[in-house]
C-alpha cells in the first residue's frame, strides 16, 4: 500500500531495469523525476463491477522521505465501514517495512507482516503489492526493451520485465509503456506467473505538470477476466511540503492526532 | 453510577465544538473541506435474528433490533475530544430504563503536549493477544449472554481515569486509576447459566473507594518488536466463597481476593508471520494457598501467531493460552482454586485458532474459528459467512456450536444445548 499515489513510479521499478544501458538510463530518470521529500494525496478510488456498479472509497495519504527511507500514513475516509482506519509504513534499511493498522472497530493498533502483499487493497483490483513495494529492486527483474511507439498520442519506451526466479512477485511478466517526456507509465500489462496469459491492465490519463511534477490524475486498473476496474482520481496533491514527523508515529495511529 | 454518567454527559456538552475527518490541516479548505463536520456521527443500526436449535428454552427464537451510535465531538481551539457510545437493543425496551443502559461508552480525551488524559466510563484493551488476553484486567467481561467473537463486545465500560504520557514518537506510558471494582459478570439463570448459584449470598458493595484499582503500562517499539509491561493493583475478577458447616457447607459469604498483576507482552513480524506474546503472574493476598476462599498465585501466558497463505486470500491465526496455579491443592474441595479447575489440574490450556478468507473483491467473507479447552475437552465452533450487499450494508449469518466433558466449571459443557445460527443485518454510516 506504501507509496500509494506514485502507482506510476512503482510499477515502474517494478517493471523497468534494463540490462543495457539505455533501460538504466530510463529507469533512473523515472525515478529521479518522481522523487519528492514529502508529499500530501487526496485520492477517490471507484470500483466499477461488469455491469457498470459503482462503489467509492476515499483515501488520504501522507509520504516522508527521509534518508532515502520513506514513511508512508494513509487515513481511510470512505467507505463508513472503514472509515478512520489508519496505516503506517515505515521502510527499515535491510529488513522489511514495519506495519502497523489502527481499526476503528477494534481501538488497537496492530503490527502486521509485511509479507501479506496479495490481498486486495480495500476490495480494489489493486494488491498491496500493486499499491507500494519499497523492497522491490530493479535488479530483482530483467529488462528488455521491446520497441518504441506512439501511445495516446505519446512517444513511449515499450519495456518487458520478467522477475527473477527466487524474487517474491505476484506476477511473471509485466509489459510497460513509459512516456518519454514525462517518463511516467502509461501503460502497465500484468501477466499470470507462467508469464502467458495477461490478469490485469492499468492505464494512466489526465497528465500533467503540477509544481514542477508529472503526475497522471486518474489511474484505472482493470481485472480482465472479471471485467471489474478500479479508477483512480487524484483529487489533491501536494509536493515537498513541511509534514510534522508525529503523524508518522503509532501515537497517531492510536490518537488521530499528530504531537 | 447514574450521577457520574449524567456529568460526564455535561462535560461532554460542554467540550462540544467543532470536528473533521482526514488531513484538514494539509488538504485545507479545497476537496477535502467537504469532510469538514462539527460532529462527527456514525454507527450502525440493524437487528439480529437468531435461533437456538435446542427448544427448551423459551428463548428459543430471538428477535433483537439494535443501533449503536457513536458521536465523535472534537475541537481545533482546544485540545479535547468528546465521545459517546449509544447502544439500544430490543429486549432493553421490556424493562424500565436506565442511563447505564443505554450509555455504553462515555470519555473524554484531553491532549497536553507530553501527552493526554482519558477520563469516563472506558473500555481499556491490553496486551498483544488477537482477540484473547491474559493481561488484560481493567475491564471485566460480561458472559450473561454466552460468548461474542468481539472482546470489546463483552467487556462492560468502567468508570477510570488514564493518563497517557508520550514516549518518544512510538512510545506511551499510561497510568490507570478506577474508583470501583466489578467482577466477571455470568447468568445466574437461563440457558446461559454455568453454574447454579441458588441460595449463595449477594456479593458485597464493590463501588467503595476501599475497591478502588492502580494500574499502569509501559509499551514501545524496539526494531521489529513492539513490547510492553504492566502492573496492575487491585482484585481477581472470580469471585471467592466463604463456608461454613452445619455439618454440610453452607456459603455465607463472597469474597474477591486482592492481588497484584505483573505482565509482559510483545509482537512482532517476520516474514508473513506475526507473533504476538503474553505472559503475566497473580500475586494473590494468599501467596500460600492456605486460605480456601481466596485464589492462589497463577501464572498465564499467551502465544500465537498468524499469516496471510502465499498466494491466496486465506488468513490464519492461532494463539495458545493458559494459566497455571500455585499452591494448587486437590485434597481440599472447598478450595476456590480447586473447585475452579478442571479434573484438578493446577494448569489450564486453550487454543483458538481461524481461518478467513476473502473473495469477489472483499464483497464475500468466510470464517471459521474454534475454542478448544484441553482439560475439559471443551469446544466451541463459530462459522461466519458474510456478504457486504454495499458499501454500508451488510449481512451475516453465524453460528455457535459448544460441547465438552462435564467437569468443573466447563461453560462449554454448561452450554452444550446453545448451539445456534443467527442472521445478521447492518447498515454502517
Amino acid at each position: 500500500m506504501k507509496k500509494i499515489l506514485s502507482i506510476l513510479i512503482l510499477t515502474s521499478v517494478l517493471a523497468l531495469s534494463l540490462s543495457a544501458q539505455t533501460g538504466s538510463e530510463i529507469m533512473q530518470k523515472v525515478i529521479d523525476a518522481q522523487k519528492v521529500n514529502s508529499s500530501a494525496m487526496d485520492i477517490q478510488m471507484t470500483l466499477v463491477d461488469k455491469d457498470g456498479d459503482t462503489s467509492t472509497r476515499r483515501i488520504q495519504t501522507l509520504i516522508l522521505n527521509e534518508n532515502d527511507l520513506t514513511k508512508t500514513i494513509t487515513l481511510f475516509l470512505e467507505p463508513a465501514s472503514v472509515r478512520n482506519t489508519r496505516f503506517l509504513t515505515v521502510e527499515n534499511s535491510g529488513r522489511a517495512d514495519d506495519q502497523w493498522i489502527y481499526l476503528p472497530s477494534l481501538r488497537k493498533v496492530k503490527r502486521i507482516a509485511a509479507g501479506d502483499k496479495d490481498g486486495s487493497f480495500m476490495g480494489s483490483d489493486f494488491s498491496y503489492s500493486d499499491m507500494g513495494s519499497s523492497g522491490s529492486s530493479v535488479d530483482d527483474s530483467v529488462q528488455t526493451i521491446l520497441r518504441e511507439e506512439k501511445y495516446n498520442g505519446r512517444n513511449c519506451f515499450v519495456v518487458e520485465s520478467i522477475p527473477n526466479a527466487g524474487t517474491d512477485n505476484n506476477y511473471g511478466k509485466y509489459v510497460t509503456w513509459v512516456d518519454k517526456t514525462s517518463w511516467l507509465t502509461l501503460k502497465v500489462e500484468f501477466y499470470s506467473k507462467d508469464g502467458r496469459t495477461q490478469i490485469k491492465e492499468l492505464n494512466s490519463e489526465n497528465i500533467v505538470k503540477e509544481n514542477d511534477h508529472w503526475l497522471a490524475k486518474k489511474i484505472t486498473m482493470e481485472t480482465l477476466a472479471s471485467g471489474h476496474k478500479t479508477v483512480l482520481d487524484i483529487k489533491q496533491v501536494k509536493y515537498d511540503i513541511p509534514l510534522n514527523p508525529g503523524y508518522f508515529t503509532t501515537t497517531f495511529l492510536e490518537t488521530g492526532r499528530a504531537k | 453510577m447514574k450521577k457520574q454518567v449524567i456529568l460526564l454527559l455535561l462535560l461532554l456538552t460542554a467540550a462540544m465544538a467543532f470536528g473533521q475527518d482526514g488531513f484538514g490541516d494539509i488538504f485545507g479548505s479545497e476537496e477535502a473541506a467537504e469532510t469538514q463536520k462539527s460532529v462527527v456521527l456514525n454507527g450502525e443500526i440493524g437487528f439480529d435474528y437468531k435461533s437456538y436449535l435446542d427448544d427448551s428454552w423459551n428463548s428459543d427464537k430471538i428477535f433483537l433490533p439494535f443501533t449503536n451510535l457513536n458521536l465523535l465531538f472534537t475541537t481545533d481551539s482546544i485540545p479535547v475530544e468528546a465521545k459517546i457510545r449509544l447502544t439500544l437493543e430490543g429486549n432493553n425496551l421490556d424493562t424500565i430504563l436506565t442511563v447505564g443502559d443505554i450509555v455504553s461508552e462515555l470519555s473524554l480525551r484531553s491532549f497536553f503536549s507530553f501527552g493526554y488524559l482519558d477520563l469516563g466510563l472506558l473500555k481499556i484493551e491490553w496486551g498483544k493477544g488477537d482477540g484473547i488476553h491474559v493481561i488484560d484486567p481493567l475491564n471485566p467481561l460480561d458472559q450473561s449472554n454466552g460468548i461474542s467473537c468481539d472482546i470489546n463486545e463483552m467487556k462492560r465500560s468502567e468508570l477510570m481515569a488514564k493518563m497517557n504520557f508520550y514516549i518518544g514518537g512510538n512510545g506511551l506510558f499510561e497510568v490507570v486509576y478506577k474508583p470501583y471494582f466489578h467482577p466477571v459478570e455470568t447468568a445466574s439463570t437461563g440457558r446461559w447459566m454455568v453454574k447454579d448459584f441458588t441460595g449463595f449470598p449477594s456479593p458485597p458493595d464493590t463501588e467503595l473507594p476501599g475497591y478502588s484499582q492502580v494500574a499502569a503500562r509501559l509499551t514501545s517499539t524496539i526494531g521489529i518488536f513492539d513490547l510492553g509491561g504492566m502492573y496492575y493493583y487491585g482484585y481477581m475478577t472470580e469471585p471467592g466463597m466463604k463456608f461454613i458447616f452445619t455439618p454440610t457447607p453452607l456459603p455465607t459469604e463472597i469474597i474477591f481476593t486482592k492481588a497484584q498483576l505483573f505482565g509482559l507482552e510483545a509482537g512482532w513480524a517476520l516474514g508473513p508471520f506475526t507473533f504476538r506474546t503474553e505472559g503475566g503472574y497473580w500475586l494473590s493476598e494468599d501467596r500460600e494457598g492456605m486460605i480456601s476462599h481466596l485464589y492462589n498465585d497463577r501464572a498465564v501466558w499467551l502465544a500465537g501467531f498468524d499469516f496471510m497463505i502465499p498466494g491466496t486470500t486465506l488468513f490464519i491465526s492461532v494463539q495458545e493460552f493458559g494459566s497455571y496455579v500455585v499452591n494448587f491443592d486437590s485434597s481440599n474441595p472447598l478450595d476456590m482454586d480447586t473447585g475452579m479447575s478442571y479434573g484438578d489440574n493446577a494448569m489450564t490450556n486453550s487454543v483458538i485458532a481461524a481461518v478467513e478468507g476473502s473473495f469477489y473483491q472483499d464483497k464475500m467473507k468466510i470464517r471459521m474459528a474454534g475454542l478448544y479447552l484441553f482439560e475439559a475437552n471443551g469446544y466451541m465452533i463459530l462459522p461466519t459467512y458474510t456478504w457486504n450487499i454495499k458499501d454500508d450494508l451488510e449481512l451475516s449469518v453465524t453460528g455457535q456450536i459448544f460441547g465438552g466433558d462435564d467437569e468443573g466449571p466447563n461453560p462449554y459443557y454448561a452450554w452444550r444445548n446453545n448451539d445456534s445460527i443467527s442472521l445478521n443485518l447492518k447498515y454502517i454510516f
